[in-house]
């Protein structure tokens, strides 16, 4: 019956550990990330620049 | 009961956070049920690595006299290896594949962790209340 009873523990806390990680998992995963890599910034990322340079242009 | 239930809800749940932090900062392209698979993985090695430390305990001896000890910390191994086996044949086929865990995998490789993890912790609880 203790048995039983130790068994039963073990078998519902598993299921209650995996459950709250399910839901946790998604949450802290992303709040990782977005420290450790951060969104790029408009600011961040470089002026386009135009693909033939004035000098070429000038010396056609 | 404090006891019984710190050894099953909340080391288990304190070490799967750590592990998908670590997962998820490792490894950025582990998105979505990968994350969980991966953290079963790392559950499983916990699972067995930690059944050395728990029968080095005098009263594991004690509540299990003589070469009982022994016996019951390689039952607990079988059965964590057993857990481990079955999850690292669900990421194996995974891998073969080419493909990504699905949601049906990652919470049954989870759960097999989790147990392996509460086998070993509820062996050492079991010990404490029975001497």
């Amino acid at each position: 019956m203790e048995f039983l009873k130790f068994f039963s523990i073990w078998i519902g806390s598993a299921t209650a550990v995996t459950a709250a990680l399910v839901l946790i998992a998604g949450p802290l995963a992303s709040l990782i990330r977005h420290l450790i890599y951060p969104p790029l910034r408009w600011q961040n990322v470089a002026t386009p620049q135009p693909l033939r340079s004035p000098q070429v242009t000038q010396n056609k | 009961m404090g006891w019984l239930l710190l050894a099953h809800i909340g080391l288990p749940l304190i070490f799967g956070m750590v592990f998908i932090i670590i997962v998820a900062a490792v490894d950025p392209r582990s998105t979505g049920w990968d994350l969980l698979g991966e953290t079963a993985l790392d559950f499983a090695i916990l699972g067995l690595g930690a059944t050395g430390s728990v029968f080095d305990n005098p009263k594991m001896s004690q509540a299990f006299p003589g070469a009982n000890s022994t016996l019951v910390a390689i039952s607990v191994i079988a059965v964590n290896l057993v857990f481990a086996a079955v999850i690292v044949s669900i990421r194996a086929s995974n891998v073969r594949k080419n493909a990504h865990f699905t949601g049906f995998s990652s919470i049954i490789s989870l759960f097999l962790g989790v147990l392996g993890v509460g086998f070993t912790a509820g062996a050492l609880v079991w010990a404490y209340l029975h001497v």
